[in-house]
């Protein structure tokens, strides 16, 4: 236990040091986002429609982005074959790391797209709705980035994106649509619950399978 | 019995045995399928009665419903053939993988845009965002992520096993995104685009499509297997069997 | 206490190694030389549980815990000389004021606060031996551990050999350089 507490301490000095961890984050969801009114039409009807779908895009594909290098430095440097040597459970230090990733680059994020209401004239009322998916939904993103970024190491570009995008859709479909079912007076809560339960669901299987797809690099 | 079966199963992992059985089947599997192909073409576009509702439009059925059919089959067949490699280590389950997902790809492909092409006349629209169209371009994601896959690692065994998880993942992962896409489209917008209305079709209407089903799956087994003989003269080439093999030739 | 059985060793239907068979039980230190790519790194990896995919059998009786060196450091770049030893997963629980006497002894005391991105090759080889001598394993395996160090060093890392083989442990270490010590060797070349 105390050694993953020492992996944990370890894992957020590394990251808040390269400020470009959270900075990276911020400025892709920035610009992003400012595309949107100038590419589409800045008319506050049209936005504050299309603003559940455009944030979450947005935040998916940041994570996208940032879960891209997860391992790569690790292993370029060797301390994935320490890991591997010391006999350790791979399952709770990957697990560690993609806490830490989502800390530095989701969490920034999902405060910053409060802001969507005023740069996407997002009504008030989708705020709770928003925040809430996002918090449970982009966990589970991360997992799926998790394991694209094992598999691919950051070398090969075409992995990542191609298969952590269709496996968020689900997440993406059921997040987006939390927001316009609290928008029109309906419901959300099954929304969430079901994204509860996939994360909950999910959570064990795709970490092994990252765990997996790391020692494939080994052979 | 079952010793047969087991005998079967240890050969089929065997690639010489296999190069050998391919060999002989591959010029009658071209010949027929190229012939049930062009047959039921020819039948299906100039000689089939034409469609009271839709005309001659609908004939596009006779290249797109092969083509979406096999190119979800191979699929199936790919992850059964990744989870024998995951759990029983059977070499050519990994070279079947890697040697059907172009193939499947590409008739993916077909059928995406057969499909738009006889959308856009009939019903006009070139494409719809409903849970069939959606799962089958994902469908066509997951294949290219596979071919793409190929080349990241330096080991075979892992770029194999990579694969294989993908294949899985993928497998677990189509029907969700068809069911999730479904149940949002249905909430949102009634499902007006559906591509399979042929259950009252006319029998000679039906005798065509399924000669062309049947030819296009036979030319998939007789690309599959052209292709997996140079996935194994590939791998294998510097082995004493291949060598023994070319020399004898 | 360490034994092997035929051990090989493929990559991608190639034999690096075939039929390697030797028991480490009385001796305690063993230096592994071949040539290039005889396989001395492969085997390494493989006795410390990073390859698991040999052939032939492997047995590990007594051991409780193992320090691999290789040839990559494992430093990260943007952490002190100090905190890569704090926080390398090879070590226990160690106080600060263990590392600065390690850190004395190796001279490098004056850039302990330094990340470690802006050290030589030496020097960053010389925070692994830090971390090799803060350790308390009792099986030592060591990918070339002299590369890279200067002559002072190398005679400080040969008393840490027989200061951790006082204590109990075993070391296997693969090196070009030459010694007088007689340690026995596993020579790679014959299995090749």
């Amino acid at each position: 236990m105390i050694y993953f507490i020492k992996i944990l301490k370890k894992e957020f000095l590394i990251y808040s040091r390269k400020s470009s961890s959270f900075i990276s984050p911020v400025v892709f969801f920035l610009i992003s986002i400012s595309l949107y009114p100038i590419g589409i039409s800045n008319d506050p009807d049209i936005l504050k429609n299309l603003a559940p779908g455009l944030i979450w895009i947005t935040v998916l594909l940041s994570t996208l982005i940032s879960f891209q290098n997860i391992f790569s430095e690790d292993y370029e440097d060797g301390s994935i074959e320490l890991l591997l040597a010391s006999g350790q459970n791979l399952s709770m230090i990957v697990l560690i790391k993609i806490f830490v990733n989502w800390i530095f680059s989701c969490l920034p994020i999902i405060v910053l797209s409060i802001f969507s209401i005023f740069l996407l004239y997002l009504p008030q009322e989708g705020l709770k709705p928003l925040i809430i998916s996002l918090l449970i939904g982009t966990p589970t993103i991360c997992l799926f980035g998790a394991l694209a970024g094992a598999l691919s190491l950051g070398k090969n570009s075409i992995t990542g994106p191609a298969l952590m995008l269709p496996l968020s859709l689900p997440v993406l479909i059921l997040g987006t649509q939390a927001i316009n079912y609290s928008l029109n007076g309906i419901n959300f809560a099954s929304n969430i619950l079901l994204l509860t339960a996939i994360l909950i669901f999910l959570l064990p299987i795709i970490l092994f399978a990252s765990v997996g797809a790391l020692k494939l690099h080994f052979n | 019995m079952f010793q047969r079966l087991k005998n079967f199963y240890h050969k089929l992992g065997s690639y010489p045995w296999f190069y050998k059985i391919s060999g002989k089947v591959i010029p009658f599997l071209g010949f027929f399928s190229i012939t049930l192909i062009i047959i039921s073409s020819i039948w299906g576009l100039f000689f089939s009665p034409t469609d009271a509702v839709q005309g001659d439009v609908y004939r596009i059925i006779y290249f797109h419903v092969p083509a979406v059919s096999v190119s979800q089959m191979i699929y199936y067949s790919m992850s059964v053939a990744a989870a024998v490699f995951l759990i029983w280590r059977m070499k050519m389950a990994g070279v079947y993988i890697k040697s059907l997902a172009p193939i499947g790809a590409a008739f993916t492909f077909i059928g995406l845009m057969s499909g738009a092409i006889w959308g856009q006349p009939t019903w006009g629209t070139w494409w719809v965002w409903d849970a069939r169209l959606t799962s089958t371009l994902v469908l066509f994601l997951f294949y290219l992520a596979i071919i793409g896959m190929q080349s990241t690692f330096a080991s075979r065994k892992s770029a194999d096993t990579a694969v294989s998880i993908i294949t899985l993942v993928g497998v677990v992962n189509l029907p969700i995104v068809k069911k999730s896409v479904d149940w949002w489209n249905t909430l949102h917008q009634p499902a007006s685009i559906s591509i399979s209305g042929e259950s009252s079709i006319s029998n000679e209407m039906l005798v065509p499509l399924l000669f062309s089903i049947l030819g296009v799956y036979l030319f998939v087994l007789f690309t599959g297997l052209l292709s997996m003989r140079a996935e194994i003269s590939s791998r294998e080439q510097n082995k004493e069997w291949f060598k023994k093999l070319l020399s004898k030739n | 206490m360490l034994k092997t059985a035929n051990l090989s060793y493929k990559f991608d239907d190639k034999y690096i190694f075939s039929n390697l068979s030797f028991e480490i039980a009385n001796d305690s230190v063993f230096k592994l030389v071949g040539d290039n790519g005889s396989g001395k790194s492969t085997l390494l990896k493989i006795l410390s549980g990073i390859y698991k995919n040999y052939e032939g059998e492997l047995s590990c009786l007594e051991v409780d815990s193992v320090f691999y060196s290789g040839h990559k450091t494992g430093l990260k770049n943007n952490l002190s000389v100090r905190e890569n030893i704090y926080f390398d997963i090879r070590l226990p629980k160690i106080s600060y004021s263990q590392i600065n006497s390690v850190l004395k002894k190796l001279d490098l005391i004056d850039y302990s606060d330094i990340q470690s991105a802006y050290l030589s090759e030496g020097q960053k080889r010389k925070i692994n031996i830090a971390s090799f001598m803060l350790s308390n394993a009792n099986l030592y395996l060591l990918d070339e551990p002299f590369n890279n160090l200067d002559s002072k060093t190398t005679d400080l890392v040969r008393e840490i050999f027989d200061t951790k083989v006082d204590s109990g442990a075993k070391i296997i270490f693969s090196s070009h350089e030459r010694f007088n010590d007689d340690f026995p060797l596993i020579d790679m070349n014959l299995f090749n």
